[in-house]
């Protein structure tokens, strides 16, 4: 028994060191926890304790010049779902049910919302329906605390009220692709749109704002213990753009087009603001804001006349005669002939061995360079080819605007093509022929142009050589975009001899599309043009081209027409198109004089802009006197 | 060290004596780790004495009074009560298995008519004193031979196998570590001890793969690798590491620890209780805690060194053991070092079974120190 203590007592103590060793890990383990690691767990702690929740900003409004609304927000209500907060999935249906009896939603609609969120990606919130009555808002806000993860919400949705006549240029917004959700995580919000098309795409991000949040402090059960306010997360409002679009010629432009398929570009001569630029058919932009649904995309997308394509700034047609008046600029710049030197028209030319016709069978016999823009003689401008030489045609033509890419603030802009000989080598790899100079003096062959720079070529020449570069963005936020321009090396003398043939055109007689535009003591100058499609053949010739009317649609030549007035004192410029339209001075001409018309009756270039109340101020969520 | 008048021994019998022989420096130690578990208890209900913190500390003075009641009653008494108590506690065992009430998935209740009992709660106590009371008896030369072991061996494995199935894993072990320690304090050879360690391994290795109920095993995956299962089983673990590791050096401070506020820190005021004070009085509250759980230990260590009598040493020892487990843990578990097995932290965490308990075996301890020069004539068993 003795020596028992003994050794208790030492075991004892190996024990207690053997304790103190343990300890001594505990220790350690709790400086790696607190000491070492403590900032990534305070990260964590943070995000446990925080949460935020996405407040959208308010997207910046379009207008036109003079104030008229054209992109706007409007008050939605909205109840969304948050799928994350529902423990159960199994009872996200029984809560779709009860939520659409209560906001008194259609079976089609329930469905859709069950199957959207089924698609849903994991933390996400997604909308159960939107465009709520203010009854059916009530309702559900009143209900919405018996359901876990069903949230009513007021926020904005966009809205076009001009809807058709301005859906090519202002475009379209859209929900967020996966992208634009990794570039900035806050746009996955249910209510956020991205600007898909126009005006919308190109200021996606002048308009979109800043996206703010709302941080609070969360418990373990998800319930919200306060609202913190951090002015870094306080939404900013986007910008406001003011268009040099006129909403009432651009309704006067849209109105004339009607059902044919074609293009009006209406422009101010003297600073390039774009007054009109109409597509048709156009489509209701008003649709995609939601999504379009797949048959009615299917429609737009398979309609033959293409009612989602910009013609105005992407449709690239042969020009036919209205390049004329810039050809004769191009011969008489080039000095290969003096305006009153003659040259006879006896119906064709034959240049190295083929015969090229003239639209007048018989031939307008001898004609100065006046009278050939004013009937449109084709001999005549063949003959000035044939001089000049596709250089010459090629660097005027440029300096016009033509094979060019004009930024006029929208996406899509055709470039066009008017190739030089190297340019033909380079993109075709053939050699440049005599016949391309002959095609292109008449713009028909490798020679095609947008409706906007028909209008600019047009306005170029009314302005006396003013190289204006359109854009159709005015201000943004009250701040005018301005567009420095340079003068166009051309002699005033030959400006005024093409200024004199276009006249011709459209009020003497001989013209191609003569008629009183009944305005007093008002004068318009103008060219007509027929871009054939399809091609003539001898036979077919021999026997007699067949009229348009006897064709099928899709065959019939594209009318043209480019005018400018009033003649005394240019101010605005139009270029109309009517594809399939037939001559140029049955289709175009009307439409175009009439486009002219309204702007030279109303002179907007005389009155004041618009400029909204700056807006920049943290407008957060602008209740307003509507707030709940 | 004690004020015993010479030659006095056991002549001063009354209670005063006895209690001016009680180690008080030990009861105001456990004092202030009641103390610090009422601040933070007072702290988990937001600043209220309401529903914890009041009880916590009331309770401590309750158990105290129990404690020394423990202390002074006849070390012989104990020792006669060893064996009975031990039997009786073991028939509990076995009636729960027969019998006992399922609750949260484990058989660990008896109901014994207004009574219920959890008879694995007493068997930690009533293994370490029948334990000591067989080495009290045995009185031997050769202690280090296994023959003299093999029945508390079997004392403890029996009880801490009945208790294991239940299934009850910490408390199990809690009784076996108890038990070993006890066996190593005795005297046991060495070599018994490593071949002890390396067939506990081997036997780890194999309940792991055959016998442990599938919860069980899941506890075991989710401790390997919280991330699996971040909100099931890792769930606790995640968040645990989470309020201590944001509480750094000096703590988030009292009642700003924003995980235990905001209820991401599970059972905060019961088994996670430890995690809260880490966060909220830091690296500091933490190692000061530490060292007071260090000090009790070492007059318990202190007591069973120096006292005269086997039982008495080995009951010392044996509670003193007790307590580390509870302790280290409890304190591993909530760090993520070991898997969640349900372990309170004494004195700060928030339960009365618990403390009862803990208090009675320091009342033991207490008894040993108070009786520490009695000689306890063995009634049984002269080998």
């Amino acid at each position: 028994m003795s020596d028992i203590p003994e050794e208790f007592e030492r075991r004892a103590f190996l024990l207690a060191g053997v304790g103190g060793l343990a300890f001594t890990t505990l220790i350690g383990r709790m400086a790696q926890l607190q000491i070492f690691e403590n900032k990534e767990y305070r990260l964590e702690a943070a995000s446990n304790q925080f949460n935020y929740s996405i407040i959208p900003a308010s997207r910046g409004p379009i207008y036109d010049r003079f104030g008229i609304p054209l992109a706007v927000n409007r008050r939605d209500f909205r109840v969304l779902m948050a799928t994350d907060e529902i423990p159960d999935k199994n009872q996200i249906d029984g809560v779709l049910n009860d939520v659409a009896t209560i906001i008194q939603l259609d079976e089609n609609k329930l469905n859709q919302a069950k199957q959207g969120i089924k698609e849903a990606k994991r933390h996400s919130t997604t909308q159960i329906a939107g465009n709520l009555s203010w009854e059916a808002y009530s309702r559900i806000s009143l209900y919405s605390a018996n359901f876990v993860g069903v949230h009513p919400e007021m926020g904005e949705s966009r809205n076009y009220p001009m809807g058709e006549a301005f859906a090519h240029i202002i475009g379209y917004v859209a929900k967020a692709n996966d992208k634009e959700i990794e570039k900035d995580p806050k746009a996955k919000h249910p209510a956020i749109r991205v600007g898909r098309q126009g005006i919308e795409k190109t200021l996606e991000d002048i308009l979109k704002g800043v996206h703010g949040a709302q941080k609070s402090e969360v418990d373990a059960h998800g319930r919200v213990v306060r609202e913190i306010y951090d002015p870094n997360l306080v939404p900013k409002a986007g910008s406001s753009v003011v268009l040099t679009i006129d909403a009432e010629l651009q309704q006067v432009a849209h109105d004339q087009l009607g059902e044919e398929s074609g293009a009006i570009v209406l422009l101010d001569v003297n600073n390039g603001d774009i007054l009109a630029l109409a597509s048709s058919p156009s489509f209701d932009n008003n649709k995609f804001i939601d999504g379009i649904s797949a048959a009615d995309y299917r429609a737009l997308n398979e309609n033959e006349r293409h009612p989602l394509y910009h013609k105005a700034i992407r449709g690239a047609y042969p020009s036919g005669s209205t390049i004329k008046p810039m050809m004769a600029l191009a011969a008489l710049e080039s000095g290969v002939i003096k305006p009153e030197d003659h040259i006879n028209c006896p119906g064709f030319i034959e240049i190295a061995g083929n015969r090229y016709h003239c639209t007048a069978r018989r031939g307008h016999g001898n004609l100065n360079m006046v009278n050939a823009i004013k009937t449109s003689c084709d001999v005549y401008f063949y003959e000035l080819g044939r001089r000049m030489g596709p250089d010459n045609m090629v660097r005027t033509a440029r300096r016009f605007g033509l094979g060019q890419e004009h930024d006029i603030g929208l996406p899509g802009v055709a470039k066009g093509t008017f190739p030089s000989p190297e340019d033909k080598m380079r993109i075709y790899k053939k050699k440049w022929e005599i016949y391309d100079t002959i095609n292109m003096a008449i713009g028909q062959g490798l020679v095609t142009i947008t409706p906007l720079q028909l209008a600019i070529m047009v306005s170029r020449i009314a302005s006396n050589g003013k190289a204006i570069e359109p854009n159709i963005i005015k201000s943004i936020d009250g701040v005018e975009q301005k567009r420095p321009f340079t003068n166009l090396p051309i002699s005033q003398e030959h400006l005024d001899i093409v200024h004199r043939g276009m006249y011709g055109v459209t009020n003497e007689a001989g013209g191609t599309a003569v008629a009183n535009l009944g305005i007093e003591g008002v004068k318009i100058a103008g060219k007509t043009g027929t871009a054939q499609v399809r091609r003539i053949s001898m036979s077919e010739r021999a026997s007699g081209v067949k009229s348009n009317a006897s064709l099928e649609w899709r065959l019939r030549d594209h009318s043209l027409f480019i005018c400018y007035g009033p003649y005394d004192n240019p101010k605005y410029a139009c270029a109309t198109i009517i594809e399939h339209g037939g001559f140029g001075a049955s289709a175009a001409a009307p439409r175009g004089r009439e486009v002219i018309k309204a702007a030279i009756l109303k002179d907007p270039a005389t009155l004041p802009f618009f400029v909204p109340h700056n807006k920049k101020a943290n407008a957060a969520t602008d209740d307003g006197e509507g707030g709940i | 060290m004690d004020l015993l008048p010479f030659g006095s021994d056991l002549s001063e019998n009354n209670i005063f004596s006895k209690l001016r022989r009680v180690e008080w420096g030990m009861w105001f130690v456990l004092l202030v780790l009641a103390t610090y578990g009422t601040i933070l208890l007072y702290g988990a209900a937001g600043g209220s004495w309401q529903p914890w913190a009041l009880d916590h500390i009331v309770r401590f003075f309750l158990f105290s009074a129990i404690m020394f009641a423990v202390a002074v009653i006849d070390i012989r008494f104990w020792y006669q009560l060893a064996y009975p108590a031990y039997i009786i506690v073991f028939v509990l065992l076995v009636g729960v298995e027969l019998v006992g009430d399922i609750s949260k998935g484990a058989q660990r209740w008896l109901q014994l008519g207004p009574l219920r009992l959890q008879p694995s709660e007493f068997m930690k106590i009533t293994a370490v004193v029948a334990l000591a009371r067989y080495y009290q008896d045995l009185n031997v030369k050769n202690i280090e031979k296994i023959k003299h072991h093999i029945i508390p061996i079997l004392m403890v494995i029996a009880p801490a196998g009945l208790i294991m199935k239940q299934p009850d894993l910490g408390t199990g072990i809690t009784v076996i570590l108890v038990g070993g320690v006890m066996v190593v304090l005795a005297g046991i050879s060495w070599r018994w001890i490593t071949g002890a360690i390396v067939g506990a391994v081997g036997l780890f290795v194999f309940a792991y793969n055959f016998l442990l109920h599938d919860f069980q095993r899941k506890r075991v995956e989710t401790f390997l690798n919280p991330e699996l299962d971040k909100l099931g089983q890792g769930y606790q673990i995640t968040q645990s590491k989470i309020a201590i590791g944001s509480g750094g050096f000096w703590g988030s401070g009292f009642m700003h620890g924003t995980q235990s506020r905001l209820d991401f820190l599970p059972e905060r005021h019961t088994d996670f209780v430890f995690a809260m004070l880490l966060e909220e009085f830091g690296f500091v509250g933490g190692i000061l805690a530490l060292v007071l759980y260090a000090a009790v230990m070492a007059y318990g260590i202190y007591i069973a060194t120096s006292s005269r009598n086997i039982f008495g040493k080995m009951v010392a020892g044996g509670v003193t053991m007790l307590l580390f487990i509870y302790v280290s843990i409890n304190a591993a578990m909530i760090m993520g070092l070991m898997p969640v097995v349900g372990m309170p932290m004494p004195f700060i965490s928030y339960g009365g079974s618990v403390m009862l308990s803990v208090m009675f075996a320091l009342g033991l301890v207490q008894n040993a120190k108070v009786y520490r020069d009695k000689i306890i004539n063995s009634g049984f068993a002269k080998k």
